[in-house]
């Protein structure tokens, strides 16, 4: 219909009335596409029209037939679907992770996994059975509402003004109306959402980038950005600040024995689903964090 | 005169023209999202009966979910076009069959998991278009906390069709690829379809 626009567009010279027809004929057939519900006219280039018509007919060949046996050849026309969908190109998006210490990420990868199922695992299930799930819930608050003054500066340092505004509210309310945290007012009743930032975060935000992956022991996968960001972090932290600091890391460590057991299960889950465990974590960290840095 | 008049005319053509071809866009990647609010609480309402065992359920939310998902378009995609080429025709067959199942199986899984939550609240946030793609965004609240999924359609002739689907940012396919890189990276073709036949899917027969 685009073509038939272009060939009657060459002899415009008879008159105003032509055009007008012309013009009619446009629209009539601007109408009928929609009409028709193809997706093919929603662009002016004929080309990427014949593009997406050949994408339907590809996906209409895929249908039914989930061996879809010459995709890659495509249709008559030179479609090809991975062009289609070239936004799967790259680990994240843009580039795939740098990862020299794969070696080393693959080990401690392991011994954290040993540590998940001998020592977290273990603990978290003896925890879950003596604590009512309401409980272990709201002490999971009382610690999120602690990672208030991290959220807050970093939303400040990269000028989300706003989120910081709602950081505020919602720590002031949750720690008053819901007493000390341990209930989620802000939440439930105001809709107000937390708005999770740190420091690797930050440094995201203004463009520096992950660099290598590192998995940390204990605490998974990271990459040096985030790692180094860590020791900031940690200054914000108010359980930091806790004597002596044999009973900081015990809270610390309370804290994710809490989180641990409302989520048990769900470790051995993606375990399971994983086709390389390691390069699965490192793939969902790095996309995690990207999706997290342009938010 | 005559010839701004003939421009004139044009340009109303054009404008109205275009303002069709936003509008039917707008229809149509709206659709996608009500494709999609309708398949989430139809899979809802099935979780949600309590004299459905969990086989019915699992065959009753395949029947709901299957149409909408292009399980062989992901299959191809979590490889991408260079390890696909690189398979012979049976060795795609295979890989695809056992994909697929894998696929569902997790899937299924997932959904069971979720399943506790009667208070799930789904949140449909304002869609993405690109071409002839669609993105509906959702945000799934459940006790405390909030997941960001992200469900990837593309307009297959006179339908939607899911082709990935991206929790807190991870996107399926983008994960399964670089996984499957790495096996091809290190082994050959037949590593890859050992590697994909772990967990099977019950209903697989070969």
């Amino acid at each position: 219909m685009v073509q038939h626009h272009q060939r009657s567009g060459k002899q415009p010279g008879k008159g105003s009335i032509g055009i007008a027809l012309l013009a009619g004929l446009f629209v009539f057939a601007a109408a009928l596409s929609a009409w028709a519900g193809q997706p093919s006219l929603q662009s002016s280039e004929a080309a990427a029209g014949a593009a997406r018509t050949g994408f339907a007919a590809a996906a209409d060949q895929a249908e039914g037939d989930q061996t879809g046996r010459d995709p890659a050849n495509g249709s008559a026309d030179g479609f090809d679907e991975f062009d289609e969908f070239d936004e799967f190109d790259g680990e994240t998006g843009s580039k795939p992770a740098a990862d020299p210490l794969s070696g080393y990420n693959r080990w401690m990868t392991g011994v954290n996994d040993k540590l998940y199922f001998w020592v977290l695992k273990p603990a978290a299930t003896g925890y879950a059975k003596v604590t009512p799930a309401v409980a272990r819930r709201s002490v999971g608050r009382f610690f999120k509402n602690l990672g208030y003054p991290l959220r807050f500066v970093n939303n400040l340092l990269q000028l989300k003004i706003r989120r910081a505004g709602v950081e505020t509210a919602r720590f002031v309310v949750n720690t008053t109306v819901g007493v000390a945290g341990f209930a989620d007012p802000a939440r439930w009743w105001m809709d107000l959402e937390a708005y999770p930032e740190d420091f690797g975060q930050t440094l995201g935000h203004y463009g520096v980038g992950g660099g290598w992956h590192l998995v940390l022991p204990v605490l998974g996968p990271s990459n040096l950005r985030d790692a180094v960001s860590k020791v900031p972090d940690r200054f914000l932290n108010p359980v930091a600040y806790v004597e002596p600091t044999e009973v900081a890391i015990a809270i610390s460590a309370y804290d994710r024995i809490n989180y641990t057991s409302l989520h048990l299960g769900e470790y051995e889950q993606l375990k399971q689903d994983a086709v390389d465990w390691y390069i699965f974590l490192r793939n969902a960290y790095e996309q995690n964090r990207e999706k997290k840095t342009q938010e | 005169m005559k010839k701004s008049a003939r421009i004139t005319v044009w340009v109303l053509a054009l404008i109205f023209g275009l303002a069709l071809f936003a509008a039917h866009g707008r229809v149509e990647a709206e659709s996608a999202r009500s494709l999609l609010k309708e398949k989430i609480s139809e899979v809802i309402d099935v979780l949600d009966s309590p004299d459905l065992s969990e086989a019915d359920k699992t065959s009753r939310i395949e029947d709901i979910v299957d149409p909408v998902f292009d399980y062989g378009l992901m299959a191809r995609l979590s490889l991408g076009r260079r390890h696909w080429t690189g398979l012979s025709a049976d060795q795609q067959e295979t890989f695809t069959r056992r994909f697929v199942a894998r696929l569902k199986d997790s899937y299924f899984d997932k959904i069971s998991m979720y399943s506790g939550d009667a208070d799930a609240a789904f949140e449909y946030q304002p869609v993405k278009e690109q071409n002839s793609k669609v993105y509906v965004p959702v945000a799934v609240r459940a006790g405390d906390e909030t997941v960001d999924m992200v469900y990837k359609f593309y307009s297959a002739r006179d339908t939607w069709k899911v082709y990935d689907v991206e929790i807190n940012g991870v996107s399926i396919i983008r994960s399964y690829r670089s996984q499957f890189d790495q096996i091809l990276a290190d082994g050959t073709a037949e590593d890859l379809l050992e590697a994909v036949k772990e967990i099977q899917a019950p209903g697989e027969n070969g």
